[in-house]
Formats: structure tokens, C-alpha cells, sequence
């Protein structure tokens, strides 16, 4: 390498063969130890490699520092307050428990089932009622899904399959 | 400020907490947002800003308050730091997107000298503090009492930085050349 290239010209050489990618803007909490002067070298180092690498770094850091020399307050107008304290939110009260005799035991998957076991309880008594009497064959059609006149040999075949009534009432 | 608020009660969710610090954080909050804003033009944005402020510290279970350590900054500072970033950000964002020419820095638009040999720069040939203080001396022409004031560090720090980075360079591209 030729003695008459400058120690700007090697920073530069350095810099474009490196291109290290964007860095970030550190987190702002490291930023402010930064600033206060609470970091060793080594903590700082990604402060210093966003300032080495982000362009805007430097004058972000410079913007950072006259502020906090220039320091103080300002007069707050009062809805910038009320607004800021908006943000957060008293915790909400407990909702008061249903008062007991109330309707507090009704839930919709208990009254489903209860109104399946009501008509499972129709259906069956029906059933027992058809059984019962000289058309239990039209019933045992009718279930099985045959919606049309019945026949003669159907109810003939329902009585052998179900066998005749004991005792004919009629 | 005056007096540190009571963040563990803030922090636990405390709505009278939360208020008292909005109290004591937003004289310092504003004054900051106010003094990017205003040479820009833009003071009428203070209040959006402000309150993106206090969001911004709350936001996510008060996620970014919670990542302040009282131990390594002052609340005012970390404040400030706040407020300034986010009202660097809102003007970034409104920024109109043409940029004229003249505006940008000239460390964007210099190239590379036609003899630069891309050549493999191994990690940590120099540190993170060796790099910063080359970019302000040498990308941002500054002294090394005005890089040493941006750093916080002392002169004669930048000074001694600048030997060792310019010593590693120089043996590094005399062993690649």
C-alpha cells in the first residue's frame, strides 16, 4: 500500500468495504445512561455503532444534548394534562354478584337438555300409547318411514312381528 | 423534576400514580417536544405529540417506562429523550418525501476513491467508540474537542482512539495490499 494515501482516504476504505448494515436507534433507555454518562465502553458499544453507522445518528445524539442542557419545564396548558392522564383508566368495580332465588341457575345448555329429555318423554309415552291399541303397525310404519296407506298384509306383518294383543278391548 | 414519582405504584397499575406523573413528566415532556417542533414550524403538533409522549410509555404494559433503571439515568433525562426522539420521528414522518440535492448530507453523495480494494474487513477490527469517533472526525469534520463533547468523552480519549484505529487500518491494508 503507497505511504501517500491519507488517513481519511484509509477511514474510507474501511468504511465502504465494510457497509455494515443500518444500525437501529438504541433503546432509549441505554440512550439516556449514554447521555448521563453511566456506560463504560463496552455498554456503550451500540450507542457508538448507531452513531458510527446511521448518518443522522450525530445530530440526533447533538439534538439530544443541547436539549437536555437547555433543560427545564414548560407550562403545560390544563387539557394537554387531562388528556395525557386519560391514557389511563381507574380500575373498573367488580360486577355485584345475581341475588340468590334469582334466575342465576339458568344456563341455555341446562334448559336444552331438559327440553330434550321432555319430548324424548312424549315420543316415548306416544309410542307405549300406539303400542297399546289395534295400530301399532301403522306406528311401526310410520317409523319406518313408509308414509303411505298401509296395506293389509303390512298390518298383517306388524301382528307377526309384534305378535297380537293379549286381550282384543274392543 | 422534583422528587422521583412513585413508579412501583405506577407500574402496579395505579390510576392516582399515573396522574401525579403525568403532573411532574409533562412540564419536562413539552418543553422538549416544543424546542424540536417549534424551528420547524410545526408547534401546533405539541399536543398530538405530547400525547403520543405518554402513550408511547404505556404502551404494552408500560413496556418502555419500565425499561427506565433509575440507577444509570436521571428521569429527566430519559424524559427528554423521549419526547425529543418521538418529535424527531413525527417530523420525519410529515417530511415532504422529495428531497432537494443540497439538503443531503455529503456523506451520502461521496464516492469511493476508484482505488478502494473491496476487501474483507474481519469483525471487530475496530470497536463500536474507534468507529464513532472516526465517522465524526473524518464523515462529520469535526474536531476532537467537538466529537469528545458528542461522545462524552475526554479529548484526549478521541485523540487516543483515532491513533489506534488509524494503526489497525494501516496494518490491515498494508497486510491485504
Amino acid at each position: 500500500m503507497s505511504e501517500s494515501v491519507s488517513d481519511k482516504d484509509l477511514w474510507r476504505m474501511y468504511r465502504s468495504a465494510r457497509r455494515p448494515e443500518r444500525p437501529e436507534r438504541p433503546d432509549l433507555g441505554l440512550l439516556s445512561a449514554y447521555l448521563d454518562g453511566a456506560l463504560d465502553e463496552a455498554a456503550a458499544e451500540p450507542v457508538e455503532l448507531w452513531l458510527a453507522g446511521e448518518s443522522t445518528a450525530a445530530e440526533e445524539l447533538a439534538v439530544l444534548r443541547s436539549d437536555l442542557e437547555a433543560g427545564g419545564g414548560a407550562e403545560v396548558p390544563e387539557r394537554v394534562l387531562a388528556r395525557a392522564q386519560a391514557i389511563v383508566h381507574a380500575p373498573a368495580a367488580p360486577d355485584p354478584k345475581p341475588a340468590r332465588g334469582g334466575l342465576d341457575w339458568f344456563t341455555w345448555p341446562k334448559a336444552a337438555s331438559w327440553a330434550a329429555v321432555a319430548a324424548l318423554a312424549v315420543v316415548v309415552s306416544g309410542a307405549g300409547f300406539e303400542l297399546g291399541g289395534d295400530h301399532g303397525g301403522d306406528l311401526m310404519t310410520l317409523l319406518s318411514g313408509d308414509l303411505g296407506t298401509p296395506s293389509a298384509s303390512g298390518v298383517e306383518q306388524a301382528r307377526l312381528d309384534f305378535g297380537e294383543p293379549p286381550v282384543d278391548f274392543l | 423534576m422534583e422528587g422521583l414519582p412513585d413508579l412501583d405504584a405506577l407500574l402496579a397499575g395505579d390510576k392516582a400514580a399515573w396522574d401525579r406523573f403525568v403532573a411532574q413528566a409533562s412540564r419536562v415532556v413539552f418543553a422538549a417536544v416544543h424546542r424540536r417542533l417549534g424551528p420547524a414550524g410545526r408547534s401546533d403538533e405539541a399536543e398530538d405529540v405530547v400525547q403520543e409522549v405518554f402513550v408511547k410509555l404505556c404502551r404494552g404494559d408500560f413496556k418502555l417506562l419500565r425499561g427506565f433503571d433509575p440507577a444509570r439515568a436521571k428521569l429527566s433525562t430519559f424524559l427528554t429523550v423521549v419526547a425529543t426522539t418521538t418529535a424527531i420521528d413525527h417530523l420525519r414522518r410529515n417530511r415532504q418525501a422529495s428531497h432537494a440535492v443540497e439538503d443531503l448530507p455529503e456523506s451520502l453523495l461521496s464516492q469511493d476513491p476508484d482505488y478502494v480494494e473491496r476487501v474483507k474487513i474481519p469483525e471487530g477490527l475496530l470497536s463500536g467508540r474507534q468507529q464513532a469517533v472516526m465517522t465524526l472526525l473524518y464523515d462529520r469534520d469535526m474536531d476532537a474537542a467537538e466529537a469528545a463533547n458528542l461522545l462524552g468523552i475526554d479529548p484526549q480519549t478521541v485523540r487516543s482512539m483515532h491513533h489506534k484505529a488509524l494503526t489497525k487500518l494501516r496494518a490491515h491494508f498494508a497486510l491485504d495490499g
